[in-house]
């Protein structure tokens, strides 16, 4: 570190020691945003005047104060969390072989079952651990029943709910093939929450990348489980967005409303198998779609009064209006993986995120063999938490860097063959942020964000 | 006048900044959601 006296005094923007602050144009036709990027901060200003009020003007003096506050509340919630949930992989079965699934094939299709005694036994090792980790006893670690497919292990997920309830709060994500009346009214009354994967409005979108081995469609069992479960406030339906639907998302959106699903999620297939990276839409044409179907369920909200929250997009926009109220992790740098949960594969082998099962590196040790305080701070795990868009070309320099995140290392890795390289959707961001920040301007936010947003949050600056 | 009139106009800008009320506790996850019980009690 320079001596104080070497230093510059900071007092000049963009030199030195001073403040970096970046100009983007985000598409409007009146201003442009002024972007302190380590610490999120932003700011519309008026084309003409934002150069002037961000190196020596309103802008720069207004937030001088705040900044290193912020640097602070960003610091905190980028490396000061710990885990406090577990993707449990109860099976390594799959009753499908959607093309683009991220686990490998041979393990879908004949891996094992972790067993009821097993699924026990982990929740049990998962409960002692977290007691011990969060001090605060009325806060509930999340378990998220994950695949393969977890309903194929319907008993033992369903005893290890009925046990544990009480110390977890539990989801399910589901491709709703196994979703009769008898398991939708045990997910109701013990309040678990529900994902159901549906890729499209149509049988033929749908069942395009998501068949059973046998080469039948899904699209009918998503369909009878979104009658089942529409009126549930716990439910919610992931779409992964490829090649083969890209072109109907606003008709998936349009899809999705009138069947009242209030959270859907639309995302970009993972590039992490090879699947994935066969069917993975391209950047200019996926923006462009997910912009159009972004702006269709903004019109039916203004139509109907009712809201489909599409949660990818609204955690982009929470990460510019309330960075530390984000719900997902992926579009954040360290991402989630091992610094909020951390994933469990059917053997009981412990991975950062479910998108790195089956990546033998990334194996961090056996949950029923090492203490799992000891696989928290296993090298592989602390290499993935430790990836920041500080270390990576270009995101080092990219104003939107902490809007972004430059996931998802697992995907990264396999396509770039190294960790510390840009998203494959890097151009996909540029455009989300740009949309997002078009919202802002035209005051619409709560059009986009779930209901109670602004309860979970408090205002700490404005201009 | 005319000048400041439209130099005052001109000069608007559009910031702020929230920040999550339950501290570091919220929920963080994945490509999953999991919706948080004080929401779904108010749904
Ligand atoms: S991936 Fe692209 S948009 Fe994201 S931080 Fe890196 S450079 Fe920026
Ligand atoms: S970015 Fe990838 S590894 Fe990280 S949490 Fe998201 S899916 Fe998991």
């Amino acid at each position: 570190m320079p001596s104080d006296k070497s230093r510059s005094k900071g007092r000049h923007v963009n030199t030195g020691f001073g403040r970096h602050f970046d100009l983007i144009d985000f598409g409007s036709a009146k201003n442009l945003a002024v972007i302190h990027a380590g610490s999120g901060f932003w700011a519309l200003a008026p084309r003409a005047a934002a150069a002037g009020m961000a190196v020596s003007g309103k802008i720069s003096r207004a937030v001088e104060s705040k900044l290193d506050g912020w640097l602070d509340e960003m610091r905190n919630f980028r490396f000061g969390r710990r885990p406090s949930a577990v993707y449990l992989n109860p099976t390594e079965r799959c009753n499908f072989n959607c093309r683009y699934c991220y686990l490998p094939k041979s393990m879908r299709k004949t891996g094992r079952h972790m067993g009821e005694k097993k699924v026990m036994q982990a929740l049990k090792i998962i409960r002692d651990h977290f007691r011990a980790a969060i001090p605060d006893r009325t806060y509930k670690p999340e378990i998220i029943f994950h695949g393969s497919e977890p309903m194929l292990a319907r008993d033992a997920v369903f005893a290890g709910i009925e046990k544990f309830y009480r110390d977890f709060r539990f989801g399910i994500q589901t491709n709703a093939s196994l979703l009769d009346a008898e398991a939708v009214s045990f997910i109701r009354k013990h309040s678990v929450g529900v994902g159901i994967s549906l890729d499209g409005h149509s049988a033929a979108v749908a069942n395009r990348a998501r068949r059973t081995w046998g080469g039948q469609g899904g699209f009918a069992k998503a369909l009878a489980a979104i009658e089942m479960l529409g009126d549930y406030p716990k439910f919610n339906v992931i779409a992964t967005v490829t090649q083969a639907n890209v072109a109907s998302l606003t008709s998936i959106v349009e899809f999705f409303h009138e069947r009242g699903v209030k959270l859907a999620m639309l995302n970009p297939v993972r590039c992490t198998q090879q699947g994935g990276r066969d069917l993975k839409p391209d950047n200019a044409k996926l923006a462009a779609a997910l912009t159009k179907a972004m702006d269709r369920s903004y019109e039916l909200f203004r139509k109907t009064g009712r809201k489909l929250v599409v949660s990818n997009f609204a955690n982009v926009l929470i990460g510019i209006v309330a960075p530390t109220a984000r719900k997902l992790m992926c579009d954040i740098s360290p991402c989630g993986a091992g610094r909020c949960f951390f994933a469990v594969s059917a053997n009981g082998d412990v991975f950062p995120c479910s998108e790195f099962l089956g990546m033998d590196d990334y194996n961090c040790g056996n949950i029923f063999r090492k203490p799992l305080r000891d696989i928290l701070k296993s090298a592989p795990l602390v290499s993935i938490m430790e990836r920041k868009t500080e270390d990576i070309n270009p995101c080092a320099g990219c104003a939107i860097q902490h809007f972004c995140g430059a996931p998802c290392p697992a995907e990264v890795l396999a396509c770039a063959g190294k960790l510390l390289a840009p998203s494959p959707y890097c151009q996909l961001y540029e455009e989300h942020v740009r949309y997002a920040l078009r919202v802002i301007e035209a005051g619409r936010v709560d059009a986009y964000l779930w209901d109670g947003w602004r309860d979970e949050t408090r205002k700490t600056f404005s201009l | 006048m005319k000048q400041s009139t439209s130099t005052k106009r001109s000069t608007k800008v559009v910031s702020y900044r929230r920040t999550c009320k339950a501290g570091s506790r919220g929920t963080g996850l994945s490509h999953y959601i999991l919706v948080d019980e004080r929401k779904s009690k108010k749904a």
